[in-house]
């Protein structure tokens, strides 16, 4: 049962990969503006162009080239960047390394941060501090990542002078040295996600608040603090599980004004700098593993989700 | 009367709404003695569950005892807070809420949340959980103790409640209708529980209920509530028997009574509606209900006075509300209908598979299945009423869907006139569909909230009964009158409406496709009394005058007596009994319609708790785990043949019916094994 739940979720999983793949690779090629153009520049001749197609392949039917790029994508060979002639996967595993560890310390302060809040505000709801955290959270919020960012910059790297302004990281820099660089962006993305986090974690300890079973634990004599510690929270944060595990991919992907603000170099600033070298294979390659990111952090939600709450059932329908 | 332990003097509560209070008890005084049970009757919204609640002091954040105190062993617990309040919540006041399920943590162990109610010591606490389990029936502590609540049935659940109710001492016991979510088999045995329990504690219980046939059964005295004030307290017998008050007699007329039937007795339904909170008449508050209401009672608010020993009434003109003497009962006689069938199952079956969790997948329980019916052959005949009976599970919801074509079946047929019918509904013709609708049990999830009740009706004129938009409007005041609303009801919407109001829209709603048949599925089960009285009345007179056939779901035996012509006993999913109502019910032959009969009796058999879990035995009489009558190895091992009892009544159980009569007619008390 089990098994054939997890082969059912698989196989979907790769379905949405494989239609997603499809999407992206027709996106890319209906694109306007001739790879070879861009490659070689105005003054190129006629002959030097079809050259350079027939070299990249650009020559052939469309359908082959889709299954090209799909073999070589399933069997490890990304292809070769147009841009920087190098090739393709080593670039964007590390790219996409360094965004998991933004995304990573992103969630290590957000979290703790996130449920904390959203918890005091669910239980103090309606009174003064409830209201405080979230118009705090709400004004933070409403502001644009790069504008937040650029504060942060002016006081922690100029003014203060404690963080560096410019996070490049390099691939055998330890931890100890990555730390300061990650500061910043993985601030400014906290603050992006935090009042996600506080609001929904709030919903939920105040709709858990208002069940019976609460008036049943209150009626057993226990005091407050341990009816939130031993029954309201575990109920409340459930939802919350499926919300982070699916903003990790979000954290992944979606960083990249994050990322070109610090200069950071994770897949967010990859993606912009393929798209502005018209780096369609490249691109391709980068909108695939996210969204095979994507995929795989819900698929871990919903498994998560299932093995926490013994109500959930798995199964046809 | 022993001397009262608890002490309720003049008890207001309010509501804050908004800016706004509404007063919803207004100076209640009532006292209970140690080991007694004061029963509270009253209908939906008169402030039943806020008197429990505010003597417990557990109002919702928004409710407040304005005035009044509450004496516990003389100590006032409107005036205690804090720790000194905690203390007397874990040590002296239980409640035993109306849903179980609800009022247990979903993701904690019955166990984990048994031992916290205990406190001390894991170990202590531990063993004290599994005998008080074992005091309430659980036949196995261990494993209830590490399942989740929703592993249990709906009896197991409140079985567990109550365990954690009665341990220690409890002073003061609180019961909201503890057995209205449950079935009458299981809920027998539950009032059993609690009355053995009650005695043996000693605590003094307030009995919530608007049951007024439960609360006899377990009430020594029983009050009733009116608009958060209470009308009369009397001895229970008295109550019944001599009611004093005109609100107490009209929920006294609406009950179905064994043996009176909607042709010769019709029920007396109280018209209106109990008024708002905060919405209240200056006199009287029952005035504008009442039939005995004059210009004193419009401008005088009546007190509350003793007119007999241990009775009072709130009443200017108490000796002026008639006792009802005693009614004949009217036999009905075995009719047998002579026209062809309107609508027949050939062996209809039907099978479900069930999902799992993945809790239940890691311990390596097998994925169930459930036969939700089993060959089902019935017969329905135009101008009659067929009432199908049975605990939840026996399949009675899942015959009612395939016959609307709301689930395919796995087998058999069904046949309309003859002609048989597809699995679906979009699959059947036009004509099909319209000669067959439903009615749910649950009028606020049929009705669409965004459509006033006008367009709510015209949509099956135009779409069923083939008129034209015109004609249809017009039709709309016709049908509302059909279920006693006024004609301008057509202009509000769903949300306007009282719940046996959306009922009986929802019935106008059905009929408006003119069918053949209605398929009414528990669809008063959810009314107060006086209001199930008046959606009856309305369904027994449009069949009167229409000719058109229902079948009724219910596990009301009672309404079944009352308005069934024929009658439909299922278990498991499979028919063990059926014939006409009369010759079924009275007596009751078979062993599984006894023990039905019998749970309504204070004295009546007792089944043992359904399974939640275990399936009907593969072999054999499906009813064997549970049957008090079973006669051994022949019922476990060989399926029991049909049986004639009658014209058009037939039981499917083993005994010979010669010597089910001979039980009956001897009243035999079954030899009982558990
Ligand atoms: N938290 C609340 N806020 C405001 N009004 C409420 C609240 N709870 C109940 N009421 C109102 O108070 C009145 C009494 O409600 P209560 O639940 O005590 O009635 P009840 O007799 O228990 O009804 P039922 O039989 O339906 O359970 C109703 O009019 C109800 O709408
Ligand atoms: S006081 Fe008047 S209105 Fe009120 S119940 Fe008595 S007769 Fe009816
Ligand atoms: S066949 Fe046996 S088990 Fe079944 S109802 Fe009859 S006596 Fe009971
Ligand atoms: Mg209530």
């Amino acid at each position: 049962m089990i098994l054939r739940y997890l082969f059912r979720r698989i196989l979907l999983l790769g379905a949405t990969v494989l239609v997603s793949s499809l999407i992206i690779f027709l996106i890319c090629r209906l694109l306007p503006g001739d790879v070879a153009r861009v490659l070689l520049g105005r003054e190129a001749g006629e002959a030097a162009l079809a050259a350079l197609r027939a070299e990249l392949g650009l020559d052939r039917p469309l359908l082959v080239q889709y299954l090209d790029w799909l073999r070589g994508f399933v069997l490890g060979d990304w292809g070769i960047a147009y841009s920087t002639r190098q090739p393709i996967r080593p670039l964007v595993l590390e790219r996409l390394g360094n965004s998991l560890l933004l995304a990573g310390a992103t969630l290590l302060l957000a979290l703790p941060l996130g449920i904390g809040l959203g918890v005091w505000a669910g239980w103090r709801a309606g009174k003064p501090d409830d209201a405080l955290i979230n118009v705090s959270l709400l004004s933070v919020t409403g502001l644009p990542e790069f504008v937040t960012g650029l504060l942060l910059i002016d006081l922690f790297a100029f003014r203060l002078r404690w963080l560096p302004a410019n996070s490049s990281i390099r691939p055998d820099a330890t931890l100890g040295e990555i730390a300061p660089q990650l500061a910043l962006p993985a601030i400014t993305a906290t603050l992006v996600l935090l009042a996600y986090i506080a609001r929904l974690t709030r919903t939920g300890v105040i709709n858990e608040l208002s069940q019976e079973y609460v008036r049943t634990a209150m009626l057993k004599g226990l005091t407050p603090l341990t009816i939130l510690r031993r029954h309201v929270l575990r109920n409340a944060l459930l939802p919350t599980i499926t919300v982070i595990a699916i903003s990790l991919g979000w954290l992944i992907s979606g960083l990249i004004v994050v990322e070109n603000v610090y200069n950071y170099p994770g897949i967010g600033r990859l993606l912009t700098f393929a798209i502005d070298r018209r780096d369609l294979i490249l691109l391709q390659a980068i909108a695939l593993i996210t969204v095979v990111i994507f995929a795989v952090a819900n698929l871990l939600a919903d498994l998560m989700y299932a093995l926490l709450d013994p109500r959930i059932r798995l199964g046809d329908e | 009367m022993a001397t009262a332990i608890l002490e309720i003097e003049n008890l207001s509560v309010e509501y804050h709404a908004g800016r706004r209070k509404l007063p919803v008890l207004r100076e209640i005084c009532l006292s209970v003695a140690a080991g007694e049970t004061l029963g509270i009757v009253g209908e939906s919204g008169s402030g039943k569950s806020t008197l429990g609640l505010a003597v417990l002091r557990a109002l919702p954040a928004n409710g407040r005892i304005s005035a009044g105190r509450v004496l516990l062993d003389g100590v006032d617990l409107a005036q205690t807070q804090g720790a000194t309040l905690r203390r007397l919540w874990s040590r002296s006041l239980r409640l035993i809420p109306q849903n179980p399920l609800a009022a247990l943590n979903p993701t904690l162990k019955i166990g984990a949340q048994l031992v916290e109610a205990i406190g001390g010591r894991r170990d202590a606490a531990e063993a004290q959980a599994a005998a008080l389990l074992a005091r309430v029936q659980i036949a196995d502590p261990e494993r209830v103790m590490r399942s989740y609540p929703h592993e249990l049935s709906g009896g197991m659940q409140q079985r567990v409640l109550i365990a954690m109710a009665l341990h220690g001492a409890p002073r003061l016991l609180v019961l909201d209708e503890p057995t209205t979510s449950l079935d009458v088999t299981t809920e027998a045995a539950v009032i059993d529980l609690l009355a053995d329990l009650i005695a043996e504690r000693q605590p003094a219980s307030l009995f919530i209920s608007h049951n007024l046939g439960l609360v006899a059964r377990i009430a020594t005295r029983t009050a009733v509530l009116y608009a958060g004030e209470v009308v009369e307290i009397a001895p229970t017998t008295t109550l019944f028997q001599q009611p004093r008050h005109p609100y107490t007699q009209g929920l006294l007329r609406s009950l179905p009574h064994p043996g009176l039937r909607y042709d010769h007795h019709p029920l007396q339904p109280i018209e209106g509606a109990i008024p708002a909170p905060g919405t209240l008449p200056a006199g009287c508050v029952f005035a504008p209900r009442c039939p005995l209401a004059d210009d004193r009672c419009r401008r005088e608010r009546p007190p509350l006075l003793a007119i007999a020993p241990h009775h009072a009434t709130r009443c200017h003109y108490w000796h002026r509300v008639m006792l009802d003497g005693a009614l004949p009962a009217f036999v009905v006689p075995t009719t047998v209908p002579s026209d062809a069938p309107l609508l027949t199952t050939h062996r209809l079956s039907k099978t479900i598979a069930q999902r799992q969790s993945l809790t239940d997948i890691a311990r390596g329980k097998p994925a169930p299945a459930v036969q939700a019916l089993s060959e089902v052959n019935l017969t329905i005949h135009r101008n009659r009423i067929l009432g199908i009976v049975g605990e939840s599970g026996s399949g009675k919801t899942t015959l009612a869907r395939c016959i609307i074509g709301l689930t395919p079946p796995s087998g058999g047929a069904i046949e309309l006139l003859d002609i048989p019918l597809a699995p679906l509904i979009h699959q059947r013709p036009r004509e099909h569909v319209r000669r067959l609708q439903m009615v749910l049990q649950n009028p606020q999830e049929a009705l669409n909230p965004a459509l006033t009740i006008g367009e709510a009706l015209r949509r099956p004129l135009i779409r069923l009964g083939g008129l034209d938009s015109k004609t249809a409007a017009n039709r709309v005041p016709d049908l509302l009158r059909l279920v006693k609303l006024p004609p301008e009801y057509a202009h509000r919407r769903p949300n306007q409406l009282s719940g046996g109001e959306k009922q009986r829209v929802a019935i106008a709603r059905a009929l408006a496709a003119t069918p053949d048949l209605l398929v009414l599925d528990e669809a008063v089960s959810a009314l107060d009394v006086s209001v199930q009285a008046a959606v009856l009345n309305v369904l027994a007179d449009i069949k009167e005058r229409t000719g058109i056939a229902y079948l009724f779901i219910t596990h009301d035996l009672a309404v079944v007596s009352y308005l069934a012509d024929d009658v439909v006993v299922m278990y498991r999913g499979q028919i063990v009994e059926q014939g006409p109502v009369a010759a079924v019910l009275r007596p009751p032959l078979h062993p599984y319609t006894e023990a039905l009969l019998a749970a309504t009796n204070p004295r009546g058999v007792r089944l043992r708790e359904a399974d939640a879990t275990g399936t009907a035995p593969a072999q054999g009489c499906p009813f064997q785990p549970r049957c008090p009558r079973a006669i051994g190895e022949i019922c476990r091992a060989t399926p029991p043949p049909w049986r004639e009892a009658g014209v058009g009544h037939r039981i499917r159980c083993h005994i010979p019916l010669a010597d089910l009569q001979v039980a009956q007619t001897h009243n035999e008390p079954i030899s009982s094994e558990h």
